[in-house]
């Protein structure tokens, strides 16, 4: 008998020689991505006209919306292109939310969710579907409610994020949902948190702000301290975003009792003047809250 | 490098590595795509890496760890009767070795499989293989020493 680890390296590259050639992958890859590319661009002509009436859009959805008047711009350029829905494990086009681009309805998918497998949203409350991403037997679609008070206590941003999966003979199941509320994606395995004022908002002169930071992910109650990454400051002619990440702690499984905020100073390059303070792990930034009111 | 290039001449040195870790081709292909679509839309990002193929791998090991979070309860790993049967072996032995192993490397926990293709398969060191899975050294170390003690005590007893 041969050793373990010799045995163990002879079986991977035995087996390894089955793996599949992929020779259709170039054409998926370039079909899937060239599709996304095309309609980013495309959008992003439009978007660029019409960013007045696409931010009025999307900031209607915010649930945080505060009742005075507030220009929300489009988001930095610092983060990736792309938003989620508070996962990593799925990223789509920002332009989805004004475009809104409807699923099929006579594809199987978009029969399967009227039919055999709806989602726990009811019907009467949804206004339309978008199928954000699939991969293999795995779909993402966002369903679009309509704005009415049933569906705003459901889901105060409109939007409900569901997992569909495709068994082996080729019907869908629904698998899981919750309410989306977009944060820009970042690419840089940090986790996202978000941040308060401790106090009143510091004046036009101020070149200094002091932040509470509040890691959204579970973390067993645990202190960002020692794990906070420098804040991320976005200049704009009417507004400053501040968007805070937090090194991931250490270990494999956390509960999600609420994590305490950590006090972090920001330098900005500039003084504040009187423009406002939004936090940019939203989409769109939303702006900050003072921790007493949060 | 340009994307389709990088596919075009890295495709099957993925699906190879994916499919060890899966044990399955058709979810081989899918992590594979799923890295692929997300090395595509960071492209920039990713050739800015100091070495992008080990980038895009550990998205491929990112996806094959994620998707353990997505499978559901009544799903279990693949199971030895749907692997693919390998060639004809000269021995025998040789073979009901090599089969017992494989089937035992499917039943692992997604990590500890993951470190041990990475160690025996990609000859990645410990600090590699942490850096690409995105843990310690001392989890390398772990996952890697609770499965070759798995292995080995299948293999012994077989």
């Amino acid at each position: 008998m041969h050793d373990l680890e010799s045995t163990l390296r002879a079986t991977l590259a035995d087996r390894a020689a089955e793996a599949p050639t992929g020779d259709d992958l170039v054409d998926v890859v370039r079909r899937r991505g060239g599709v996304q590319r095309t309609r980013r661009r495309i959008a992003g002509t439009a978007i660029a006209l019409g960013i007045g009436v696409a931010v009025v859009a999307i900031s209607d959805l915010n649930p945080f919306r505060p009742d005075h008047d507030i220009v929300i711009t489009a988001p930095g350029r610092v983060a990736a292109d792309q938003i989620t829905c508070g996962s990593d494990q799925l990223s789509f086009d920002p332009d989805i939310l004004v475009e809104r681009p409807p699923l099929d309805p006579d594809s199987e998918l978009g029969t399967a969710v009227r039919t055999t497998a709806r989602p726990p949203v009811a019907a009467r409350l949804i206004d339309g579907w978008t199928l954000l991403d699939q991969v293999g037997p795995t779909a993402h679609l966002m369903i679009w409610l309509k704005s009415t008070a049933e569906s705003t206590n459901m889901a105060g941003s409109g939007m409900i994020v569901a997992t569909y999966r495709q068994a082996n003979d080729g019907t869908w199941d629904h698998e899981s949902s919750g309410e989306c509320q977009p944060q820009r994606a970042f690419d840089d395995g940090l986790n996202p948190a978000t941040w308060a004022l401790p106090g009143a908002r510091p004046g036009p002169e101020a070149t200094s702000i002091t932040i509470l930071v509040t890691e959204r992910a579970c973390a067993s109650g645990q202190s960002s301290e020692g794990r906070l990454a420098d804040p991320i400051v976005e200049y704009r002619d009417d507004a400053v975003l501040i968007t805070t990440r937090v090194e991931p702690p250490v270990g494999d499984v956390f509960n999600c009792l609420g994590n305490p905020a950590t006090e972090v100073t920001v330098e900005l390059d500039e003084p504040l003047g009187d423009r406002q303070l939004l936090d940019g792990m939203w989409f769109p930034a939303r702006p900050v809250q003072e921790a007493e009111r949060r | 490098m340009d994307f389709y290039e990088y596919v075009v001449n890295h495709r099957r040195p993925l699906l190879r590595f994916a499919y060890l870790l899966t044990g399955d081709a058709h979810h081989a292909e899918d992590i594979v795509q799923t890295a692929l679509l997300r090395a595509f839309r960071h492209w920039r990002q990713v050739t800015r890496e100091d070495h992008p193929d080990a980038y895009v791998r550990r998205m491929v090991v990112n996806a094959f760890l994620d998707a353990r979070r997505r499978r559901s309860a009544s799903e279990k790993p693949t199971a030895t009767g749907n692997m693919p049967v390998g060639a004809e072996r000269d021995h025998a032995d040789t073979h009901a070795e090599r089969a017992a192993m494989w089937a035992k490397l499917a039943e692992l926990p997604r990590a500890q499989r993951a470190v041990l293709v990475l160690r025996y398969y990609e000859d990645l060191d410990d600090s590699n293989i942490a850096e690409l899975m995105g843990c310690g050294s001392s989890t390398v170390r772990s996952n890697a020493a609770r499965g070759l003690a798995s292995l080995r005590k299948e293999w012994t007893r077989a």
